[in-house]
C-alpha cells in the first residue's frame, strides 16, 4: 500500500480567470518510509496538491488515496475529522506564522495530544516528550512562540504535528524561512525523525540542495503538470525535460549532488542556493 | 546528532524566556482606581456622610471643605460626596450592561457571518446594516417608550444600536483571522470549527474587541448620561454622574465650579483608568500558569 497516491489528478479553482486548471491530470506516489521531494515554481501547483492532500480543498477529478483511503475534500463529523489528521500532517514554511502566538508551545501540544485522546495527565509528559524529540527543553514549552528563535518554532512546529502521530509528513518549504546553519539542523531532524518513526515524507520546495540531501524520489511540477519524475540523484543528474535543465541551470555551480555529505556541505550548499 | 542538543550559550541566551512582565505603574494604580470606585459604589451608603437626597435649601452651591460637606453641595443644598458615590452606581453599571449585551450580540452575529459564510453572512450581514440605520438614543427611547425609563431599559437599547459596531469589526478580523496559518493547522490537526473558532480565533481577535469595547463604553456612558438628562433614563432625584453634570450648569453660571468638576474628575478618572487597564491586559499576553 502506497503512503500517497495521485491518480490523474486535477483541481480547476471556480474563481481562477481564464478557467486555467492549477492542476492537471496530475499523478504520483510515494511509497510508505519514503521522501517525496515535489520540485516546482510558485504557481506551478505545488501548495495545491498540499491542499488536496489535506483535505482542505477538494479535487476537481481524479483519485487521491492516503494509506488507502480516498480523500475528497474536507472530512465530515469528528471521527473522519480525527482519522484524517492521523494520515497525513503538514509542516508549514513560516513558523512566525503557524503557531498560535497566545498559545505557549507545550500547550499547543498538549492541546493537540488530548484532541487525540491523550488523558490530560499524561499529555503533558507527552508534550515534553515530543518536544524533547525535536531538541526542545521545558523551557521552551513554556515560551510562547514569539519568544522562540525562527528554528525553535519549527521545531515547535515539527513537534505539535507529530503529536497527532501522522504516517505522512506534508513539509511546505519547511526549512525556506529559517537560517541556513538552522537549516540543516532541521533537514538533519527531517531524516532522523523518518527513520524513528517511520515516516513518508511530500518535501515542497524550490531548493535543489534541500531535495537532493532529504528526498529519495523528486517530481517536477510546472504550471501544475508532472514535467519529470524519477530517482532524485539521476533526476538532478541527468534531467531529461528542458525545465528541469533551466532549473538546474538557475543554481549556482559547485553544489554537492550527493544525499549524505557532512552537515557543513549541505548548509554551503544552501547558501548558495538560496541567495540565487 | 549535532543540531539537536542545546548548546549551553544558546541556553543561557534564553534564560530570559520566564521573565516577568515589567510593572507597570499606571496599569496597578487604574486597577486601584477602579476598585476604589468599585468600593464606593458598593459601599456607597456606609461610606456617604449624608442622605444624597436630602435637600437643604439653606446651604446651596456650598464649596469644598465647608464643615460637614468635604466636597461641598450642589444647587440644591445636596451633600456632592454622598452624590458622587452613589452615582458611581448608577453610571458604572448602566455602560457595563450595554457594552457587555452588545459584545454577546456583536461577536456572536459578526463570528457566526465570517464563519459560516454563503447565505448566512448575507443574511446577517443585511441585518447588521439595517441596525446601523438606528441611532444609538432613538433606540434607546424606544427601549424606555417600551419598558419605562431606567437603567436597565436604555441600556439595552443602546446595546442593540451598538452591536453592529462589534458585529462588522468582528466579521472582518475574523475574515483575516481565518486565513492565518495557524487557524489552518487547527483545522488540518482534526479541531472542528466550532473549536477552532471559540478557542483559536476568538482569543486572538479578543484584543481588538477589547479596545473597541473600551471607546465604546465611553460613548455609552455619554449615551445615558444624555438619556438621563432628557429624563429618560436615570430619574431626576436618582444621583448620577451624567445626571449630575447637568444638573451642575445653573451652579456653574453662580461660579460653583466644584458642582460641576467633580462628577467631570470621576467620569474623565473611571475611563482613563479602564482604557489603561484594558490596554494593559492586551500587553500581558498571558503566559499563565504552569503546573
Amino acid at each position: 500500500m502506497k503512503a500517497i497516491e495521485l491518480i490523474g489528478v486535477s483541481k480547476v479553482y471556480p474563481q481562477a480567470t481564464g478557467g486555467r486548471a492549477a492542476l492537471d491530470d496530475v499523478s504520483l506516489a510515494v511509497e510508505q518510509g519514503a521522501s517525496l521531494g515535489l520540485i516546482g515554481e510558485s504557481g506551478s501547483g505545488k501548495t495545491t496538491i498540499a491542499k488536496i492532500l489535506l483535505g482542505l480543498e477538494p479535487a476537481s477529478g481524479g483519485e487521491v488515496v492516503i494509506a488507502g483511503h480516498r480523500i475528497d475534500g474536507r472530512p465530515r463529523g469528528r471521527r473522519a475529522r480525527i482519522e484524517h489528521a492521523r494520515r497525513i500532517q503538514i509542516v508549514f514554511q513560516d513558523p512566525y506564522l503557524s503557531l498560535n502566538p497566545r498559545l505557549a508551545v507545550g500547550d499547543a501540544i498538549e492541546r493537540t495530544l488530548r484532541l487525540h485522546s491523550v488523558e490530560r495527565s499524561g499529555a503533558r509528559r507527552r508534550a515534553l516528550e515530543l518536544l524533547a524529540q525535536v531538541g526542545l527543553g521545558e523551557r521552551e514549552a513554556d515560551a510562547l512562540p514569539g519568544m522562540l528563535s525562527g528554528g525553535q518554532r519549527q521545531r515547535a512546529a515539527i513537534a505539535r504535528a507529530l503529536a497527532v502521530g501522522p504516517r505522512v509528513l506534508i513539509l511546505d518549504e519547511a526549512v525556506a524561512a529559517l537560517d541556513v546553519s538552522v537549516q540543516a539542523q532541521v533537514l538533519n531532524l527531517f531524516n532522523d525523525l523518518r527513520e524513528a518513526e517511520g515516516l513518508s515524507y511530500l518535501f515542497i520546495t524550490h531548493n535543489l540542495a534541500v531535495v537532493q540531501y532529504v528526498t529519495d524520489d523528486a517530481v517536477v511540477l510546472r504550471q501544475g503538470r508532472v514535467v519529470e519524475h524519477g530517482p532524485t540523484r539521476e533526476l538532478l543528474a541527468r534531467p531529461t525535460s528542458p525545465y528541469t535543465v533551466e532549473l538546474l541551470d538557475s543554481i549556482p555551480r559547485g553544489i554537492p549532488r550527493r544525499r549524505h555529505d557532512p552537515v557543513v556541505a549541505p548548509a554551503a550548499a544552501l547558501t548558495e542556493s538560496t541567495s540565487s | 546528532m549535532a543540531g539537536l542538543s542545546m548548546p549551553s550559550s544558546l541556553a543561557a541566551a534564553s534564560t530570559g524566556l520566564r521573565r516577568r512582565p515589567r510593572r507597570n505603574v499606571s496599569f496597578d494604580l487604574s486597577i486601584g482606581v477602579l476598585i476604589a470606585f468599585a468600593v464606593a459604589a458598593i459601599a456607597a451608603p456606609l461610606l456617604a456622610p449624608h442622605d444624597p437626597y436630602s435637600v437643604d435649601l439653606g446651604l446651596t452651591n456650598a464649596p469644598p471643605g465647608t464643615p460637614g460637606h468635604p466636597l461641598g453641595t450642589d444647587g440644591s443644598g445636596r451633600d456632592l460626596l454622598s452624590r458622587l458615590l452613589f452615582g458611581a452606581r448608577t453610571s458604572v453599571i448602566g455602560p457595563t450592561i450595554a457594552i457587555t449585551v452588545s459584545v454577546v450580540i456583536g461577536v456572536t452575529m459578526g463570528a457566526a457571518a465570517a464563519w459560516c459564510g454563503g447565505w448566512i453572512d448575507a443574511v446577517l450581514t443585511r441585518i447588521t446594516d439595517f441596525l446601523f440605520a438606528f441611532p444609538g438614543l432613538l433606540a434607546a427611547v424606544f427601549a424606555v417608550a417600551l419598558f419605562g425609563p431606567g437603567i436597565v431599559a436604555p441600556a439595552v437599547g443602546i446595546a442593540i444600536a451598538y452591536s453592529p459596531v462589534i458585529a462588522r469589526l468582528t466579521r472582518s478580523v475574523v475574515l483575516g483571522e481565518q486565513q492565518k496559518l495557524y487557524v489552518v493547522a487547527d483545522r488540518t490537526m482534526g479541531f472542528s470549527g466550532a473549536r477552532t473558532l471559540v478557542t483559536t480565533v476568538l482569543p486572538n481577535i479578543a484584543p481588538i474587541i477589547v479596545s473597541q469595547c473600551i471607546v465604546s463604553f465611553g460613548y455609552a456612558l455619554v449615551d445615558l448620561a444624555a438619556l438621563s438628562f432628557l429624563g429618560l433614563g436615570v430619574q431626576a432625584p436618582e444621583a448620577d454622574w451624567g445626571l449630575m453634570l447637568n444638573e451642575s450648569l445653573p451652579s456653574l453660571l453662580l461660579g460653583a465650579w466644584w458642582v460641576m468638576a467633580f462628577p467631570a474628575a470621576c467620569l474623565v478618572l473611571v475611563v482613563v483608568a479602564i482604557n489603561t487597564v484594558g490596554e494593559g491586559l492586551l500587553d500581558r499576553r498571558g503566559k499563565k500558569r504552569k503546573r
